[in-house]
Order: structure tokens, then sequence, then C-alpha cells
């Protein structure tokens, strides 16, 4: 047998049963008239609809944001770790164009393989020994950077050709990427020769060689080829040799502007995507 | 929404509304807070209608929503210096709970109680929820709801005991008309 708090024996513990006021005053508000409601019921329905969508919104946006999030944590791990370490890709004893690693994330594959083939094509007797290396920047605002540089030690160690591949972003489009294919507007050493030219697709393409001093202060001038092109999607690879500072004198790049030019018109750099 | 759910939230409502509009004018005394409350109280059933539905107690929601938010609103300063500006203007309707035997007005004694012994009262002598099903609507102990419930009425009877009494001794004839069956 329960008591409850009022003193009242409670034999249900279902708390003291109502005196007369209770349920005078219970009855009260059941027998209350009632006025013409002001409820709209298509009202109801149609902010019910958009409360409905909005909770679904709520849950769905976080997850789909959390996924992408990851999903795109996970896409770049790999393009970053790429600028730590060296590929291990492997070297072809018949001294084709290395292979990108078989265990490489794919957009890496593709771009890497990419640039090896347009520097095979370019130039035949480009042996392709050495691994080819990945790198990506990203500074926040451009879009991502992606480097592939490739050793190229025939003529000399230290010579090595840096691929470069971009989306210009919209406001980098136009006139202002334009004017960095023009030439004799990028800084720089002296510019020896540079040719721009527009293609028939709007693809501006600018060659040039500067004539770099080595490192060391030892030895003769060296001229450096490179190209760059803007393709008409705001695509924007460059090519360039480069002489490492280590590089000791004499060595020099086996390259030519020409085929440096072949190489940022190559369909498959023009077109792999980016990820 | 298919046209089955549509309709059968329509029907619903349609039988729901006199008493969810009746608890909340008891609640507020005001009908077009009622009104505005029952209205979103419709709005939040209907964005989970079909769950509702499938649960098959349509009402119990509606009313545990609806409490809730009551409960959750009451606790905002803004909403108590609102409430407490209130006039009611000459087209409001006069729907006042006076009990037609002993002269009194019931619903205003209801009003003054404070919002957590006010549910109670709601839920377990006009709803006829047990201690359980009101412990569970307020997410409370059921010695809490033993206590506000004793709370309750010894604050009605406080305020309108005496004169109930009174006019009840005086003959008016058989005394309260219905509460808890």
């Amino acid at each position: 047998m329960n008591r409850s708090v009022d003193g009242t024996r409670d034999r249900t513990g279902e708390g003291p049963e109502p005196d007369g006021l209770t349920r005078a005053v219970a009855a009260a508000v059941a027998a209350t008239p009632l006025p013409p409601p002001l409820v709209n019921l298509a009202g109801v329905r149609r902010r019910g609809r958009a409360r409905r969508t909005a909770r679904r919104a709520a849950v769905a946006v976080p997850v789909c944001a959390a996924l992408l999030a990851a999903g795109g944590l996970a896409w770049q791990q790999p393009w970053q770790q790429g600028t730590s370490t060296a590929p291990a890709a492997p070297v072809p004893a018949d001294g084709a164009p290395a292979a990108p690693d078989a265990d490489g994330p794919a957009g890496s594959w593709m771009i890497t393989d990419g640039v090896v083939v347009a520097l095979v094509e370019a130039d035949p007797a480009f042996p392709g020994e050495s691994p080819p290396r990945t790198e990506l920047s990203v500074d926040g605002t451009d879009p991502a950077v992606y480097t592939v540089v490739v050793d190229d030690p025939r003529q000399g160690p230290g010579t090595r050709v840096v691929v470069t591949l971009e989306d210009a972003p919209p406001q980098r489009g136009g006139d202002s990427v334009l004017r960095e294919v023009t030439c004799g507007t990028a800084p720089g050493p002296e510019v020896v020769s540079c040719e721009h030219e527009v293609l028939a697709e709007g693809v501006h393409v600018v060659t040039e060689e500067r004539r770099v001093a080595p490192s060391s202060g030892e030895g003769q001038e060296v001229d450096v080829p490179s190209a760059r092109a803007v393709h008409p999607r705001g695509r924007v690879l460059r090519a360039s040799a480069y002489l490492a500072d280590d590089a000791p004198p004499g060595s020099r790049p086996s390259f030519t502007a020409a085929q440096l030019r072949t190489v940022v018109l190559h369909p498959r750099l023009v077109h792999v995507d980016l990820p | 929404m298919r046209e089955d759910l549509e309709a059968s939230f329509d029907a619903f409502a349609a039988a729901a509304m006199p008493r969810l509009r009746r608890l909340a004018y008891a609640w507020c005394r005001d009908w077009h807070r009622g009104d505005d409350l029952v209205q979103d109280t419709l709005e939040r059933l209907y964005a989970a209608w079909p769950r509702v539905r499938q649960d098959g107690e349509p009402f119990g929601y509606a009313r545990t929503t609806m409490l809730r938010r009551l409960l959750s609103e009451e606790r905002r300063p803004w909403r108590r210096r609102e409430v407490g500006g209130f006039v009611a203007g000459p087209g409001d309707p006069a729907a006042r709970g006076a009990d037609p035997v002993v002269g009194l007005d019931l619903l205003e004694a209801l009003a003054a109680l404070p919002p957590r012994q006010r549910a109670v009262f709601l839920l377990r002598y006009v709803e006829d929820l047990d201690v359980a099903e009101v412990a569970d609507v307020l997410r409370c102990s059921e010695g809490t709801v033993k206590s506000q419930a004793h709370h309750a009425r010894a604050a009605l009877r406080a305020r309108l005991g005496d004169a109930y009494d009174t006019a009840r001794a005086a003959g008016a004839g058989s005394g309260g008309t219905g509460g808890r069956r």
C-alpha cells in the first residue's frame, strides 16, 4: 500500500484520487466552448514540408560534408606523401620509361605516366630510367599545382626536367594568364630567345631559352630551354629543363625548347583530370 | 507526401484539433496564442507524420510535442513578459471557464498554477493519463508527478476551495461534471 504525498492512501500507486474541485476544474477545461479555429491546415502542410526538408538537410549536409572531407583527405594524402619520398617506381631493364608505382594512387599515376610518355615521345632518346617524383602544392587559394620532376642525366648529373600542370582559376583566366605566357614578362635570367605563338585551337604557346650561370660560379653559362602553354579550357602546362644547384660544371640540358614544346602540347597532359 | 498519408493527416488534424485547442487554451488563456501553438504542433507532426502514423499514437505524440514546447517556452523571459502584457481585444472570443454551478472561474485558477504543476494537472486529470504516462511525457520521475499533482491540487484548493465549498454547500446541486473517469 502506498501513501501519497498529501497523506491520502493510494492503493494503486497512482497518486491522490481527484476530489470534487479537481474534477470541476478538469470538467471546465473539457467543456470550454471553442471559437472558430485560426489554424490553417494548408499552412500546416506547407510549413510542415519545409520543416521536414530542413530536418533532412540538417542530417544530410553534415554527413555529406564529412564524407567529402574524408574522401578528399584520402585522395590528397598520397600526393602529399609524394613530396617527401620518391615513388618506388620500378625501372624496366630494357630502358623503357619508368612505370608508375603499382601501389600508388590512380590520379598520381595518370599524371606521372602522362609526363613520362610525353617526354619519351618528344625525345625518343630519353631513357626515363630515374623514377619521376610527383609533388602537389596547395596554398589554399589557388588550385593545386602538380609538379613532376624527372632526372635526365644524359649530359651530366643534376640535370632535370620539370613539368607542371595546373588548371587556372577563373580570376586568373584571360589576360592575366596570357600575360604570363607572353615573351619577356616572366622574371628570371636573361632571355636568349623567345617565341610566342597562338595555335589554331586557341592555344597560346611560348618557347624560350634563358642563359643561366652555374650555381658554383665555375664553368660556362648554359642555355636552359622551357615551354609554356595555356589551353583554351584553362589548363596551363609548363615544361622546363633545370640545372640543380649541385650540378657539376659542364652539365647541360638534353631537351630542346622544341621538344619541350611538344610536351606542353601533348594530349595526355592536356586532357588528364587533375584531382 | 503520398495522397493516403495526406488524407490520414487531414482526418487526424480535424479530429484532434478541438482537444489540442482546449489544452492550449487552458494553458495560456489566449485563443490566438493557443491556435498558434496548435498550428506549430501540427506542423511538427506533419513533418514526422509517416513515422508517427506508423507508431499508432499520433495524438499522444502531438500532445507531448505541444506540452514540451509550452514548458520550454515558459522558461524564456520574453514569453513571460509577452503573456503578462496580453490584453484581450474586443474581437477575442469570450471563453471563460466559469462553472455554471459554483460561478467560479476555474480556468483562471488553473492558469495561475506554475507551468510544471499545470502540465501535470492537465495530463493527469484532464487527459486522464496515469502517473507513469505523465512522467514519460514530462521526462521526470513518477514521484515528481505525484508531488506536482499534490501541489497543484493544494494550490487550487487554496485559491478556490472555500468559495467552491461554500457554493456547493449552498445547495447548488451536484458538483463535478466529469474529470477523471
